[in-house]
C-alpha cells in the first residue's frame, strides 16, 4: 500500500518584516512546515507496524530548492520523494485551491496511493484549507484534526481532537488525513538516514507536466503587521509593595 | 573555526549529536542531576540516532567512522549534560577492548547490542587500593573447569550496575605482577557478580558509579580477551586511546560554560548596560574562549592523527586530556563568576558545570599521571634520537 506525505517548505518565521506593504522574506531560512513532520513520522510508524508492503512517498511542490524538505523526510525514513517544480505556489499570493489541484494531480500521478497524510496547516498561510481541498480534488474521504490514527485496510479510523472533546471517525480508503502535533513525536533523523538522504537522487516534475493550464492566482491587496505590543512593566518587591505599585499605575491610567 | 578540517560525515555526526543534545538532553539535564537518575532512555535514543557505535566497523553494527567522529559526538552530548556524556563515553571505553583484542566470535556476540544503544558496557580496572597505581590490582582470576573464577572488588566503575558487559582486568598469575594480568568479558548475568551501592558524587550525578563485587564469579573460557598475561597491555592501550574522548567530554563542558557566559553577558544589565560591555567580564569570557579553542584544536588533532594511523600519539593524547580538563574547570569557575550570585544558585545551569568538570581532571588517569606520561614520553623520544 502506498502512503503519500505532503510537505511544504515554509519561511522560518511567523512575523515577517513588511517592506512596501508586502512580506520581505529575503534572507529568512526555509524549514519543513513543523506540522508536516508529524505526518512524516506517522507514515514511518505505519510502515514499521505493517511491514515492507507499505511504501511511503514524500511530495512537495514549490521552488526547486524545496528538495531540502524532502531530504529531511528521507533521512527520517521515508522511502521515496518527489519534487514538483512550481515556484508560483510559493508566493504569499498562492491560491490554495490551485495548490490543491496541483498536489492532487501529483498524488494521482504517483498511482496507487491509498492514504495522504499532511499537517493540519502550514506555518505561513495557516488557512488549514489545503487538506480538505485536496480530498475534494481527489474525491477521497477526509478527516481533519487527527490526534490518533488506526489503519486497518480497507478502512482508516481516526480520533479527531476538538476544543471541547474528541470524535472517533472511520472512513474507507483512499482518504486524506490532516494530523495534529498530538499524534506523535517526530524522531530525530538517524545518521544512516542522513547519509542516505544526502546521496539520494530526487526526481523533479514540472507543474505543467501533471497539471496543465494556467495557474489560478489571487492577489492579496494588503498585509498588515499586528499592532506592536507595548513594553511590559514588571513590578518588584513584596506582594504588598507590588499591590501598591499596581494600584498607583491603574490610577495613573485612569482605570481606577 | 575548525570546521574546515572536518569531513562531510564528521560534520553530519556533529550536527546530529548537537541536535540530539539540544532537543533531548539539555531540557532534562537538571532533573537527571537532581534525581541522580541513570539516563537509560537517552542512551537508547542516542543509539537509535546511530551515534552509539561510531568507530565500530559496520560489520558489527557500527558506523565505521573513526575516533574524531566519536570525539565530536562525545563533545556535543557532554555539552548537553556531562553525566550523559560520560555514560556514553564509558560504554565505548568498555567495549573498545573487545573491538581491539576480541576474537571474531566475541565481536559478533557483544558489539551489535552495544552499537544499537540498547545496552551499555563498562571498563573495570580500578580497585580500592589500586587507582593511579593500577599495577597494584589484586582481583584474581583463578582457573576453573571450562573457564575462570573471579574474586575481588572493582571500585568506582562508571555504568556499574547498568552495563550488560564488563571488561574486567584481573590477575591470572599474581606472581608475575602486571605481566600476570588478563582481560575478561564478564556479562551482567555471571553468577557471583554483585554490586555495591550507587555512589553519591559531586557531579556527573546521573552517571551510575558502583563497586563490582566478584565472589567466586564464574566465566567460561571464551570470556578471555586476547591471551593470558595481556591484561595490562590491553588496559593501558584502551585508556590511551580513550584519552581524546575524555578531552572531548571536558571540551563539551567548557563549551557549555562559554555558551552560557556569552548569552548571560548580553542579557544581564547592571549600571544601565549589558555586563558584557564591561572589560572585566568580556576579558574573562575572551580568556575562556581562548582555552576552549586551544583545547579543541588539541583534542581534534590527536583524534585525527589516531585516525590517520599514527602510533606515537601517547604524549599528545595525555596533553589533550590534561589541557581540556583544566580548561573545563577553569571555564566553569569563570562562568559562575560571570553569572555572579545567580551562578551560585542551583536553579541556574552553571554551578552544575563546575561540579561536572572537576572529575575530568581525575578519572582515566589523573592529570598528575598524565604529566608523568608526557615527561616519560619526552625522555623516551630524546633517548631514541641519541
Amino acid at each position: 500500500m502506498k502512503i503519500v506525505v505532503l510537505l511544504k517548505q515554509v519561511p522560518d518565521t511567523i512575523e515577517p518584516r513588511l517592506r512596501e506593504g508586502r512580506p520581505d522574506l529575503s534572507g529568512v531560512p526555509r524549514i519543513v512546515n513543523p506540522f508536516d513532520l508529524y505526518a512524516v513520522e506517522e507514515a514511518i510508524r505505519i510502515k514499521e507496524r505493517l511491514g515492507p508492503a507499505v511504501e511511503t512517498v514524500a511530495v512537495t511542490a514549490g521552488r526547486p530548492d524545496a528538495e531540502a524538505a524532502l531530504r529531511e523526510a528521507l533521512a527520517m525514513g521515508i522511502d521515496q520523494a518527489l519534487c514538483i517544480d512550481a515556484g508560483e505556489l510559493d508566493e504569499p499570493d498562492t491560491d490554495v485551491v490551485f495548490a490543491a489541484r496541483a498536489l492532487g494531480a501529483a498524488v494521482r500521478w504517483l498511482d496507487g496511493a491509498e492514504l495522504v497524510l499532511c499537517g493540519q496547516k502550514s506555518l505561513d498561510q495557516q488557512s488549514g484549507i489545503l487538506p480538505a481541498a485536496i480530498a475534494e480534488v481527489l474525491g477521497w474521504g477526509f478527516i481533519p484534526d487527527v490526534g490518533k490514527l488506526d489503519l486497518s485496510p480497507p478502512n482508516v479510523r481516526a480520533t479527531r481532537l476538538l476544543p471541547n472533546g474528541r470524535a472517533v471517525l472511520e472512513t474507507s480508503l483512499p482518504a486524506v488525513l490532516a494530523v495534529l502535533k498530538a499524534i506523535n513525536e517526530p524522531r530525530i533523523a538517524p545518521l544512516r538516514g542522513m547519509m542516505k538522504a544526502r546521496r539520494a537522487q530526487i526526481p523533479h516534475l514540472g507543474l505543467s507536466e501533471i497539471c496543465p493550464g494556467p495557474p489560478r492566482r489571487r492577489t492579496v491587496l494588503e498585509f498588515h503587521a499586528p499592532p506592536a505590543r507595548p513594553a511590559a512593566m514588571i513590578l518588584e518587591g513584596t506582594a504588598e509593595q507590588q499591590a501598591r505599585a499596581l494600584v498607583a499605575e491603574l490610577r495613573k491610567g485612569r482605570l481606577l | 573555526m575548525l570546521d574546515y578540517l572536518l569531513t562531510e560525515e564528521q560534520l553530519m555526526v556533529r550536527e546530529l549529536a548537537r541536535r540530539f543534545a539540544v532537543e533531548r538532553i539539555a531540557p532534562v539535564a537538571a532533573g537527571l542531576d537532581d534525581r541522580e537518575e541513570f539516563p537509560r532512555e537517552l542512551l537508547r535514543g542516542i543509539g537509535r540516532a546511530g551515534l552509539a557505535g561510531l568507530s565500530v566497523p559496520e560489520a558489527y553494527g557500527g558506523m565505521g567512522l573513526g575516533h574524531l567522529a566519536s570525539c565530536l559526538a562525545i563533545e556535543e552530548i557532554s555539552r548537553g549534560c556531562a553525566g550523559v556524556g560520560v555514560s556514553y563515553a564509558a560504554s565505548i571505553l568498555g567495549y573498545a577492548p573487545i573491538l581491539l583484542f576480541g576474537s571474531e566470535a566475541q565481536k559478533q556476540k557483544h558489539l551489535p547490542a552495544l552499537c544499537s544503544g540498547e545496552e551499555v558496557a563498562a571498563f573495570a580496572l580500578t580497585e580500592p587500593q589500586a587507582g593511579s597505581d593500577a599495577s597494584a590490582i589484586q582481583c584474581r582470576a583463578g582457573r576453573a573447569p571450562g573457564g575462570y573464577v573471579l574474586n575481588g572488588n572493582k571500585q568506582w566503575i562508571t555504568n556499574g550496575g547498568e552495563a550488560a558487559v564488563y571488561t574486567v582486568i584481573a590477575l591470572t598469575d599474581p606472581k608475575r605482577g602486571v605481566r600476570g594480568a588478563s582481560a575478561f568479558i564478564v556479562p551482567r548475568e555471571a553468577p557471583g557478580l554483585t554490586y555495591g551501592k550507587k555512589e553519591r558524587k559531586l557531579g556527573i550525578r546521573c552517571s551510575a558509579t558502583r563497586e563490582l563485587v566478584f565472589q567466586d564469579c564464574y566465566v567460561p573460557e571464551d570470556s578471555l580477551l586476547g591471551r593470558e598475561g595481556h591484561g595490562f597491555l590491553i588496559a593501558m592501550r584502551n585508556l590511551s586511546l580513550g584519552r581524546p574522548g575524555v578531552g572531548a567530554q571536558a571540551l563539551g563542558i567548557a563549551q557549555s560554560a562559554l555558551d552560557h557566559s556569552v548569552r548571560y553577558a548580553r542579557e544581564r544589565e547592571q549600571f544601565g548596560q549589558p555586563i558584557g560591555r564591561f572589560q572585566a567580564v568580556s576579558h574573562l569570557i575572551a580568556e575562556m574562549a581562548i582555552k576552549v579553542e586551544a583545547a579543541r584544536a588539541l583534542v581534534y588533532a590527536v583524534a585525527r592523527s589516531i585516525d590517520a594511523g599514527a602510533t606515537d600519539f601517547e604524549a599528545a593524547a595525555s596533553m589533550a586530556k590534561t589541557f581540556a580538563s583544566d580548561a573545563a574547570v577553569s571555564a566553569a569557575v569563570d562562568a559562575i563568576q560571570v553569572f555572579g550570585g545567580y551562578g551560585y544558585m542551583r536553579d541556574y545551569p552553571v554551578e552544575k558545570l563546575l561540579r561536572d568538570a572537576k572529575i575530568t581532571q581525575i578519572y582515566e588517569g589523573t592529570n598528575e599521571i598524565q604529566r608523568n606520561i608526557i615527561a616519560a614520553e619526552l625522555q623516551k623520544a630524546a633517548a631514541r634520537s641519541r
